[in-house]
């Protein structure tokens, strides 16, 4: 168990150490501003509201669902508009780590997977996700990130709103909502229904992470579903030799609560490493996927 | 290993989880629905000052709105549905005018006029007839701008910036506005904080010296810059509805007041200015 030990505290330290370089701004917490310079046209690998004081890049979903939502998107598609094409440039970065290594962002990038991964170290009685509940996030990512945001048009002939944002998003709420919020006294945001279910929500899905293992990347999150599905063919696998003495120890120490060594290509693998240095006959690899099992010996 | 049969009610938890976030989006959408029976008819589209004149001339003896707007600003946009409401509701003892005062291009409007389908006369003026009527009626650069005039033809009320149905429905029927929400401050043009969208090349000095205008007005937490050649930049204009200008420009606004675009630091000055103090 040394060996896992030492393996997150690398982990945690890449971890941080992303949150950092993601998080220059940091006079954005005292000034109650957001950074608007050049590099905000990029997008995190992870999930980072925008509109977070000190966040120098952007959100990907927030993204997606900024351009889908345009006016005309649709016909852009077609036409070849500028916004359209964005759309395929922003999916294709976002989609990088996810052919290389499925979810690895989630594992090393994602400021909300580490906040996950650090109030779950809080003691609690635990509560068991089942795995159905997975399909969750795939219907966030269809229906709020994609369809309600093309489709629906509150104030006709203007663009759409970005729904995962501005019903769901705990990340939102907590990393940018709520401090711009209090640094605003409610004076020019003019706060309203919307903000306090929004905030309700957050509240809910916080506590929730004291008690499950990374449930919002599990049930709700349609980056997490984005990259899952992409990592199916990705490059670098999940290996499991037939070593395996099926113990169970690599399930309890995974982030996501996957026992690897029965479903080794699983979506929900955010390829941390953790059950490769806890297995205790050394059966769980990464592998590329051009190597056959039997190449390995 | 899946088990596809004996699944409990417990693993179709997710789907309530999932779908309560239904809730807040029809809440959100559903009041554009249900704000009454769908319009039977469409207003028609006027131009020229004439136009708007004998509109006036033929409502005299009614209450008049007339909402100052134009196609590149999202809150007029916004709050057209409510005034088509008001006349659908309360013609013809009151007369509602939407006056496009801020398209040099006719064929915007017309699209507009075409596509929102609204029950209320649209009129457009040109440049030089919107700048007249805004000088006469001593109206600042900002829009949307709505007055209300008595059946004695005079004025009785203003407001500049987007309002609700009900503060609408108010104004139409001489109501107490002051015990509306919105009569002052937050989107009005008098209380708020400004804020500039600045849309250029980022090499250009034009936008430079917009930029270094803006950001004099309203500090740099105040002021966003745009460039209609950055993909993103673009598509968040399109999502503002910012307009698309063949020079750069920097729009100033007031909560939800938004100014002409000026094309020249001192315009942008006198544009927050009339902004700030106007109406």
């Amino acid at each position: 168990m040394a060996r896992l030990r030492r393996w997150r505290i690398v982990r945690r330290i890449i971890q941080l150490g992303f949150l950092g370089a993601t998080n220059l701004y940091l006079a954005g917490w005292i000034r109650g501003a957001i950074y608007t310079g050049s590099s905000k046209m990029f997008p995190i690998p992870g999930l980072h509201c925008y509109s977070c004081p000190s966040s120098v890049l952007s959100c990907p979903v927030g993204s997606v669902q900024s351009i889908v939502s345009s006016p005309g998107f649709l016909g852009g598609l077609t036409s070849g508009r500028a916004d359209a094409l964005a759309l395929l440039g922003l999916l294709g970065l976002v989609l990088l780590p996810a052919f290389v290594a499925g979810r690895i962002a989630c594992a090393y990038v994602c400021p909300f997977g580490l906040l996950q991964d650090l109030m779950y170290r809080i003691p609690a009685p635990r509560l068991r996700v089942p795995a159905s509940w997975r399909a969750g996030k795939y219907v966030m990512l269809v229906l709020f990130v994609l369809l309600l945001p093309m489709v629906l048009r509150p104030v006709p002939l203007a663009g759409g709103d970005p729904w995962f944002c501005k019903v769901v998003c705990p990340a939102g709420t907590s990393l940018a909502g709520w401090p711009l919020a209090l640094h605003d006294g409610g004076e020019t945001l003019q706060l309203g229904w919307l903000f306090g279910w929004k905030s309700a929500v957050a509240a809910l899905i916080l506590a929730w992470f004291v008690f499950s293992k990374r449930p919002f990347c599990r049930v709700l999150c349609p980056l997490g579903a984005l990259w899952g599905a992409a990592g199916k063919a990705s490059l670098v696998r999940m290996r499991v030799s037939g070593d395996c003495i099926d113990c169970g120890l690599c399930r309890d120490v995974c982030p996501v609560d996957i026992q690897i060594n029965r479903e080794p290509a699983s979506a929900e693998c955010i390829r941390c490493g953790e059950c490769v240095r806890a297995c205790p006959v050394d059966a769980i690899s990464h592998r590329p996927a051009w190597r056959k099992d039997d190449e390995e010996g | 290993m899946k088990k596809g049969s004996g699944r409990t009610l417990r693993d179709w938890l997710w789907v309530p989880l999932v779908l309560v976030f239904l809730v807040p989006v029809a809440l959100v959408v559903a009041p554009k629905h249900t704000d009454g029976p769908a319009f039977e008819e469409t207003g028609p589209l006027l131009s020229g000052r004439a136009a708007l004149d004998s509109l006036l001339q033929a409502s005299s003896g009614r209450r008049v709105l007339v909402n100052l707007w134009a196609t590149w600003c999202t809150p007029c946009i916004g709050e057209l549905p409510h005034l088509a409401r008001v006349r659908d509701s309360l013609h013809p003892s009151v007369e509602v005018v939407a006056v496009s005062v801020g398209d040099p291009d006719v064929e915007a409007v017309r699209r507009f006029h075409s596509r929102a389908a609204l029950p209320l006369p649209m009129v457009w003026l040109d440049a030089e007839d919107a700048r007249r009527l805004l000088d006469e009626w001593e109206v600042a650069d900002v829009l949307p701008v709505t007055m209300a005039f008595g059946s004695d033809g005079r004025e009785e009320s203003r407001v500049a910036g987007a309002r609700s149905l009900a503060f609408f429905m108010a104004m139409a029927r001489e109501g107490d506005l002051d015990s509306l929400p919105g009569r002052h401050g937050g989107s009005g043009g008098d209380h708020g904080v400004l804020h500039v969208n600045v849309v250029g090349p980022v090499d250009s000095p034009e936008t430079a010296a917009l930029l270094e205008e803006a950001v004099r007005l309203a500090g740099e937490e105040g002021v966003d810059l745009y460039d209609p050649g950055d993909p993103a930049d673009s598509a968040t204009m399109d999502s503002l509805m910012l307009p698309r200008l063949e020079v750069p420009y920097a729009q100033p606004c007031v909560g939800s007041a938004c100014g002409r675009p000026s094309t020249t630091p001192s315009v942008l000055a006198e544009t927050a200015a009339g902004l700030l103090g106007g109406s």
